[in-house]
């Protein structure tokens, strides 16, 4: 008996534990924490809006739940009020700089343009820093070089090349992402080709094409149909961009020996969206809350975490503390990361 | 008594533990391992950091040690906390975010600030600022006409003939308005329309010109594009954009998982703005026409022949929804909109 037990304990060794993303927040329980949130951030006249991001932010991560453990967000309101203040400043003073002397807005504009990569690569490393799962922190840490090449000058090439190294220019997008991430003292790994992104792009543009031909056959005879379908195909080719992207990313997304896989589908994407643009319209933004957490749900219900052996062997790294400026500077200053 | 389970920070190691109170005068806290009861660690209470609850997530002790205890037992813990430390505010912001009195009167106060904002406060910094808008930046607006030109636009086809008889009849208008620098062009291309731009390009299409049936029709529809002009509806709007941009973004914060649907409250706000827009240009033609002694009722009528022509909008069949949802009033309001003033000027 002993035996059978022996050899059923290393099976369960080798094979791979498919464990779900579980995230369990509640759209109204979410609401509730936002509406009291956007009221004191009114009555301070902004300053509550750093606690009100940290208690956002804490909800859904510590409502994600992997094998039992939830995220958790690790930002202190305090960091986030003194970036947030520092960029807000900063703004005021170029607009009315700009104002003064056009000079000052160029100037700025040159200056934020190389100052972005550094922003981004901050802005990341808050994000995972803050990040931890087991007590154990995310980590992040990109050089200014591979940010500049994936922020400008791979785009630059997949432009000058008429799209045909846009491919390319995902590809080193999620290298850096993932390549650049460490849970604990465990690096993330993104395995993704050149060939799997091309895939993606050459579907994109056959569905077009085809579509295309759709349209201009249906134009003469049933205009109003005709356009329902070009507004249709378009919006479906967004939503599978998104989708086969995402897919993509967590499929070849590797932590040491464990994986991902994710299968989210265009119809069921399709379905959150609209169900989500119709409620917030009808709610005028009221149900901005609940939609967050109805995107949240469908995604990580679709993402599983495959381990391989052992999840108990991650180490922590060191602790740093990194500022929250980069982020801040960011939604300031509108550019995405 | 606290269970839960203890992760020491160094390691993905998990434990489940229970927290107990120790010596209740001192506030010491002893940690052990559930399963074999041994003492993991104790801790002043002053030491540990809890975070504070929220909603039904699992609640987070950091020990000083580096180590987290992660519990679900929120009830427990305030309990704890009070026992603890005597007088101490426990969940002062999980109360207000679980009492629903407090919840509907927060939702009544963001909704009233946020339409407030939007519909009294944006239009009026905007109003201002436009007003005081230092030419130079006013300027960066001024190079529209040219993008329209390559992209959208085509020549006119009405005669050389056409178009001098149609200058002279705008001129007088035009010059009672200089201070705009008022351009006159015709084009076609976008069918029945008329538009002014920012630089003071004021454009009629060929579509409309015919559509007219008298000269007065036409002055009516330049008073309204001189009216956007004169008011400077182009900058305001633009101004009053990012304004919501910016409002909106304070408050829904970091939603940046809805990246596709977090602007459709920006583009209904946006929307309102155009129809208010509207109305104050329909306004200043009006009073223009008053003025200048012109038969107001050519506004009405050419307003009807545009929704005619259109063919789309059949009067009377605009449901609210589109109503909420257009650029433009509804046209038998902006039509109503003449008897009005009418009605007002007597």
């Amino acid at each position: 008996m002993s035996d059978q037990e022996s050899t059923r304990a290393t099976n369960d060794q080798s094979e791979t534990k498919k464990l779900p993303i579980e995230f369990k927040g509640d759209g109204l329980e979410y609401f509730k924490i936002w509406v009291v949130n956007i009221v004191l951030s009114i009555v301070t006249l902004g300053i509550y809006s750093a606690w009100a991001t940290v208690r956002n932010k804490r909800y859904l991560y510590s409502n994600t739940f992997i094998d039992g453990n939830s995220f958790t967000f690790l930002a202190e309101p305090l960091t986030i009020l003194k970036s947030r203040l520092l960029a807000v400043g900063i703004f005021i003073a170029v607009s009315v700089a700009g104002g003064i002397s056009p000079l000052f807005s160029v100037i700025f504009a040159i200056a934020l343009i190389f100052g972005i990569p550094f922003f981004v690569n901050q802005s990341l490393a808050f994000r995972m820093r803050n990040t931890a799962y087991k007590n154990i922190q995310f980590r992040f840490s990109a050089s200014y070089g591979e940010a500049f090449w994936v922020i400008y000058l791979y785009p630059l090439l997949g432009l000058l090349t008429l799209g045909l190294l846009y491919p390319l220019a995902f590809l080193k997008g999620s290298q850096y992402q993932a390549n650049n991430a460490a849970y604990g003292t465990t690096n993330f790994q993104f395995n993704g080709t050149f060939k799997d992104y091309g895939m993606i792009f050459l579907t994109v543009i056959g569905v077009g094409i085809v579509a295309a031909i759709i349209y201009a056959l249906l134009i003469g005879f049933v205009p109003g149909l005709a356009a329902l379908l070009a507004v249709l195909a378009y919006f479906v080719l967004i939503a599978y961009f998104i989708v086969a992207t995402s897919n993509l990313y967590y499929m070849r997304l590797q932590l040491a020996e464990h994986g991902f896989d994710a299968n989210m589908t265009v119809a069921g994407y399709s379905k959150v969206m609209v169900i989500n643009f119709f409620l917030i319209v009808v709610t005028l933004g009221l149900y901005l809350p609940a939609a967050q957490i109805r995107t949240i749900k469908y995604i990580t219900s679709c993402i599983t975490f495959n381990v391989n052996g052992s999840m108990d062997d991650f180490v922590a790294a060191e602790r740093e503390n990194v500022t929250a400026f980069g982020e801040e500077f960011g939604q300031v200053m509108d550019f995405g990361v | 008594m606290i269970t839960g389970y203890y992760l020491d920070g160094k390691t993905s190691n998990r434990t489940s533990v229970r927290l107990d109170i120790f010596n209740l005068s001192t506030a010491m806290l002893v940690l052990s391992d559930v399963n074999n009861n041994a003492e993991l660690g104790r801790y002043n209470f002053a030491d540990i950091k809890i975070s504070s609850r929220l909603g039904n997530t699992p609640r987070e002790l950091y020990l000083p040690d580096g180590g987290l205890l992660v519990s679900e037992q929120n009830q427990q813990i305030d309990d704890m906390i009070k026992a603890l430390k005597a007088g101490a505010t426990v969940s002062l912001m999980h109360r207000l975010e679980s009492h629903f009195g407090l919840i509907t009167v927060s939702l009544a106060i963001a909704l009233v600030v946020t339409w407030l904002t939007i519909s009294q406060g944006i239009p009026r910094m905007a109003n201002s600022l436009a007003h005081n808008m230092p030419a130079v930046m006013v300027d960066q607006f001024d190079t529209q006409m040219k993008v329209l030109d390559s992209a959208i636009f085509e020549q006119s086809e009405l005669t050389q003939q056409e178009q001098d008889n149609l200058r002279e009849l705008f001129q007088p208008y035009l010059d009672q308005h200089s201070n705009l620098n008022p351009v006159l062009h015709f084009r076609t291309g976008i069918g029945v329309n008329a538009l002014a731009l920012p630089g003071g390009d004021i454009v009629f299409t060929d579509e409309l010109i015919k559509l007219a049936d008298s000269d007065d029709q036409l002055i009516s529809v330049l008073f309204h594009e001189l009216g956007h002009l004169e008011q400077r509806h182009f900058l305001r709007r633009t101004l009053q954009n990012s304004m919501t941009a910016i409002l909106l973004l304070s408050v829904v914060g970091d939603l940046e998982t809805l990246d596709l649907v977090v602007g459709i409250p920006a583009v209904i706000a946006d929307l309102s703005y155009s129809r208010d827009f509207e109305r104050e240009a329909d306004l200043f033609a009006l009073e223009q026409m008053h003025r200048t002694g012109l038969d107001l009722d050519a506004f009405g009528a050419i307003m009807l022949r545009m929704v005619e022509a259109d063919g789309n909008e059949e009067l009377g069949q605009m449901d609210a929804l589109e109503g909420f949802l257009s650029t433009h009033p509804k046209t038998e309001d902006r039509v109503a909109m003449v008897e009005q003033f009418r009605s007002e000027q007597r």
